[in-house]
């Protein structure tokens, strides 16, 4: 894989973790622009969805409102021509039967002059007009027709309902008419009838009779196709009071069965709108019922129609969200950002601080509250700042008083016993040896006290070493020899003062002490790792494991003989001073001996190293 | 951050395409385009036989927002003349063809040829063609053997079972056309079981009331079954200038039938469902238009039997009769 792709991969899934933990923990913390953001965007969103389904509601009722309204009047309007219409027939008919056919013996003449006049007054809205007698044997026509031969009108609605209910008009379904004859054009007209019993005179003897007016269907269709013009979804239909469709802007897909209609239901509705779903679809129903005849006009309207017939105004609406939505989101995202600037910014400067930055500058500004907060933050950081120096420095003096007092722990039993010896050495007239015996003690002081130093060269530790061995030797009268061994490469650097000393004090009280042939040797080498190793090494008496091991961790142990400078507080000093890499290794073996191996770095003896090493630096780097 | 800022610059882009989109839509809205074109071309489309057919293609026009073509044609249209109309029309920018075909042979260069520049239904009558996997075109008409065997039906429920001795002559205005011969061969599985012979056929296209009439002075036929509407006119002229006519039965839509048959010259006819044949031809066109994946499915109308007795019922009146006069 290559490195390009294995990075990318490594983006991803950090990505994928990233948006993981965001939705898997959704308690996980995020920066105050998010929360702010997101805040703001969902306060906005929410007022939006309310206000949006607020003004949604009003302009659907409202919609609803004008829609009923407009087809309401939509339908009043159809109402009054075609009840215009229909009750001018209504008149033709009574004008027929009370001014012609009442007054008229028929035994004698037919009224068909009359009948022609009226046809021809009205023949844009009639087909014919028919008389007939009660055995269904025609009167009179007008036009002129041939009678079908095979034709019984008795059989007809129009005439059995006549029959049947002799007070009444009747008007038929639209049908096509079947009683006479128009050969030379083929033709067949929809007609509405109308009929009437009426009483004729056959002769002085009353008789029976009926009078049909078909009327043109193309003027009712006419009227109902005005009110259909529009390419909405919206329609009027027109049915008769069982619900019989007389008109349908699709009675033809309607009886081909492509589409079906809730005429029967809507036959039974009230007048007014009603809201009813059919095969799936709301939709606002609005009924006029026609005086005299019972039909009823049917207004539909799909409640989807109001937003399907206006596109443009969902573009609109799609328009307007989005770029309300896109406002919002700059917005949102430049208050956030307004809000939270001087907050992320005073985040920024508390992480300078927790990176350990120097001198870091604490972000002061933006609101009263933040500025306030820059502030107290900048003044606990000064204090805390304050407080860490004192405590170094607290500490740094701790540590140099406890170096103090551990210096200061020799043993006053040494040097009460070296005076004695001094003593003794004038008194027996050995004023050399006790001039040697001061000149050493003088250099072993000069050594110890080192002008209030703690960090010497090893060559000046080397000889205190040898000014106590020389005091040492004497006292004991040569019962050992000392041996030193001194790499010159390593005089110049740096050590603790008096940490030699304790070693060989423990080594003549421990090991060498009454022993005729006793051999302490001191060598000192710099190793190749580039530390310093001084080796103490006795043939003495040796110790056995439970010494060694409380030699380094017990403290009363050392101070029942010599200096009272134990190793414990030799090897506390050293880890003290170099760290904790540093210090002390003992081996020993019963009658064996003891090897002991004091550490140290490799630093050279300057002004610089000095001043450090004395502050306790070289530990804290 | 960086996830952050990256989710905000997305949503911003998409809400800016959404806004620049429903913009441009507003705006491309307001410029209407040009209705898609479907063009009709028919044998004789000035006869009142398609006036049913026209009436629901007119229907669907309005419906799906379609313009629709009627090419004007004479009678007797050959199939070149139609390859050739059909060709103009695609080039003048229609996208869509509804075709009666005069002849159903040898038409599967033409028929893939159109159907490759245009989405094409066939009406009235199949034709051949060559394997349509895709489906683009289709069929819309009655299913003709049953309408045969219907036509065999109405001579047997008139004349009886056992037709043993009757003579039947059977016009044919175009035995080129599946129509017919699905008819013919519908009728003839029906009838012969009968006992009826087959006095003559009469295949002419021109003149067919005369060659009925010279037909009938050679054999006379007692019942006439005509296989279409042309073949049912001539008949039924036949019948009229006669006085004792032969039974006649046969397939047909035009009001001259209606009126021959409300005269009692014809006995019984089988009127398919042209009004939905219509007005499904142009809606499977746009169908088709919408989702040129969707293949192209051929369907059968239903038919009437319609007879004197109910030819004023108020189904048959609709189907019969769909424009007002």
């Amino acid at each position: 894989m290559h490195a390009k792709d294995f990075f990318g991969e490594k983006v991803k899934k950090i990505r994928l973790d990233w948006m993981l933990t965001r939705f898997m923990n959704p308690k996980a913390s995020r920066s105050i622009q998010v929360t702010v953001s997101v805040s703001f965007t969902i306060v906005a969103l929410v007022c939006m969805l309310a206000m949006g389904a607020s003004l949604y509601q009003r302009f659907a009722m409202r919609s609803d409102k004008m829609l009923t309204e407009g087809a309401r009047q939509t339908l009043d309007g159809i109402v009054i021509n075609l009840e215009d219409y229909l009750r001018s027939m209504r008149r033709m008919s009574d004008a027929i039967y009370y001014n012609v056919v009442k007054d008229q013996d028929i035994s004698k003449e037919t009224p068909v002059a009359q009948m022609n006049l009226l046809y021809e007054a009205h023949k844009d809205y009639l087909i014919s007009l028919a008389l007939y007698n009660s055995e269904g044997e025609l009167i009179c026509a007008s036009p002129v027709g041939v009678e079908k031969s095979d034709v019984d009108v008795t059989t007809q609605s129009w005439f059995s309902n006549a029959i049947k209910k002799p007070e009444n008009l009747h008007f038929s379904q639209p049908h096509v008419q079947n009683i006479f004859v128009d050969d030379p054009a083929y033709r067949y007209y929809w007609v509405t009838s109308l009929s009437r019993a009426v009483e004729l005179n056959n002769g002085g003897a009353p008789q029976m009779g009926v009078l049909l007016i078909d009327m043109n269907y193309a003027v009712i269709e006419d009227m109902m196709k005005a009110m259909n013009g529009n390419t909405s979804e919206q329609y009027v239909y027109l049915c008769d009071r069982n619900g019989s469709i007389i008109y349908h802007p699709m009675l033809m897909q309607i009886s081909a069965g492509l589409i079906t209609e809730n005429n029967t239901q809507a036959a039974t509705y009230d007048d007014g709108s009603h809201r009813e779903l059919f095969n799936g679809e709301d939709r606002i129903v609005t009924v006029a019922t026609m005086s005299y005849t019972g039909w009823k006009l049917v207004s539909v309207i799909p409640a989807g129609n109001t937003y399907r017939g206006l596109k443009d105004i969902r573009y609109f609406v799609v328009m307007i969200i989005s770029i309300t939505l896109l406002a919002m989101l700059i917005l949102n995202r430049f208050v956030a950002e307004r809000v939270t600037s001087p907050i992320i910014r005073l985040n920024d400067s508390i992480k300078d601080i927790e990176m350990g930055k120097a001198n870091p500058e604490v972000y002061i500004g933006g609101p009263a509250e933040i500025e306030h907060l820059g502030k107290t933050l900048r003044s606990s950081y000064d204090q805390i700042g304050r407080l860490m120096k004192d405590m170094v420095a607290s500490q740094e003096e701790k540590r140099k008083s406890e170096l103090d007092a551990l210096q200061s722990q020799i043993n006053p039993h040494f040097l009460y016993n070296t005076l004695d010896s001094i003593v003794w050495m004038i008194e027996g007239g050995k004023n050399d040896e006790a001039v040697y015996m001061i000149t050493q003690l003088a250099s072993l002081f000069r050594v110890a006290l080192s002008g209030g130093k703690t960090i010497i060269t090893i060559e000046d530790e080397m000889r205190h070493a040898g000014n106590y061995m020389n005091i040492q030797k004497v006292r004991f009268k040569d019962a050992f020899t000392v041996d030193f061994e001194i790499d010159e490469r390593i005089k110049k650097l740096c050590t603790v003062k008096l940490i030699v000393q304790p070693i060989l004090e423990n080594a003549v009280y421990y090991g060498v002490k009454g022993m005729e042939d006793g051999e302490i040797s001191v060598k000192g080498v710099l190793a190749d790792d580039g530390d310093v190793y001084i080796t103490v090494t006795d043939n003495g008496y040796g110790m056995n494991e439970e010494q060694l091991e409380f030699l380094l961790t017990d403290n009363t142990r050392a101070r029942k003989k010599g200096s009272g400078v134990g190793l414990i507080n030799v090897q506390r000093r050293i880890k003290l001073r170099f760290g904790e890499q540093y210090g002390l290794k003992i081996e020993s073996e019963p009658d064996e001996g003891t090897n002991v191996t004091i550490h140290l770095p490799a630093i050279e003896y300057n002004e610089e190293n000095f001043k450090r090493l004395e502050g306790g630096k070289e530990q804290d780097a | 951050m960086h996830n952050r800022n990256m989710f905000i610059l997305v949503v911003s882009m998409l809400l800016f395409i959404s806004f620049s989109a429903s913009a441009s839509a507003l705006i491309m809205s307001g410029i209407h385009d040009e209705p898609v074109r479907v063009s009709v071309v028919l044998d004789d489309s000035g006869s009142e036989r398609w006036s049913a057919f026209l009436a629901g293609l007119e229907q669907a026009g309005k419906d799906t927002g379609i313009r629709v073509s009627v090419v004007t044609t004479g009678k007797n249209t050959s199939i070149s003349q139609q390859y050739a109309i059909v060709r103009e029309e695609i080039a003048s920018g229609a996208e869509g063809i509804i075709l009666q075909v005069t002849n159903s042979e040898g038409t599967e260069e033409m028929i893939s040829d159109i159907s490759s520049k245009a989405v094409l239904e066939l009406v009235d009558t199949s034709a051949s063609m060559d394997v349509d996997v895709e489906g683009k075109s289709a069929c819309i008409e009655a299913d003709n053997r049953e309408v045969g065997r219907a036509l065999a039906n109405e001579v047997r429920i008139a004349l009886g079972r056992d037709l043993t001795g009757v003579r039947i002559g059977i016009v044919d205005s175009n035995r080129r056309k599946n129509s017919n011969i699905e008819r013919m061969e519908g009728f003839m599985e029906n009838i012969e079981s009968s006992g009826a012979v087959i006095a003559w056929k009469e295949y002419s296209k021109a003149n067919i009331a005369d060659n009925i009439s010279q037909k009938q002075q050679g054999r006379y036929a007692d019942v006439i079954v005509a296989l279409d509407n042309t073949g049912l006119e001539a008949a039924g002229e036949y019948a009229s200038s006669v006085d004792n006519a032969p039974f006649i039965f046969g397939e047909g839509i035009s009001i001259i039938n209606v009126s021959y048959l409300d005269h009692g010259l014809i006995r019984s006819m089988i009127v398919p469902n042209e009004y939905y044949m219509g007005y499904q031809s142009l809606a499977t066109v746009k169908k088709r238009m919408e989702n040129r994946l969707t293949p192209m499915e051929n369907e059968y109308v239903t038919f009437r039997v319609v007879n004197k007795d109910n030819l004023f019922d108020e189904v048959n009146q609709r189907m019969l009769f769909p424009v007002l006069q």
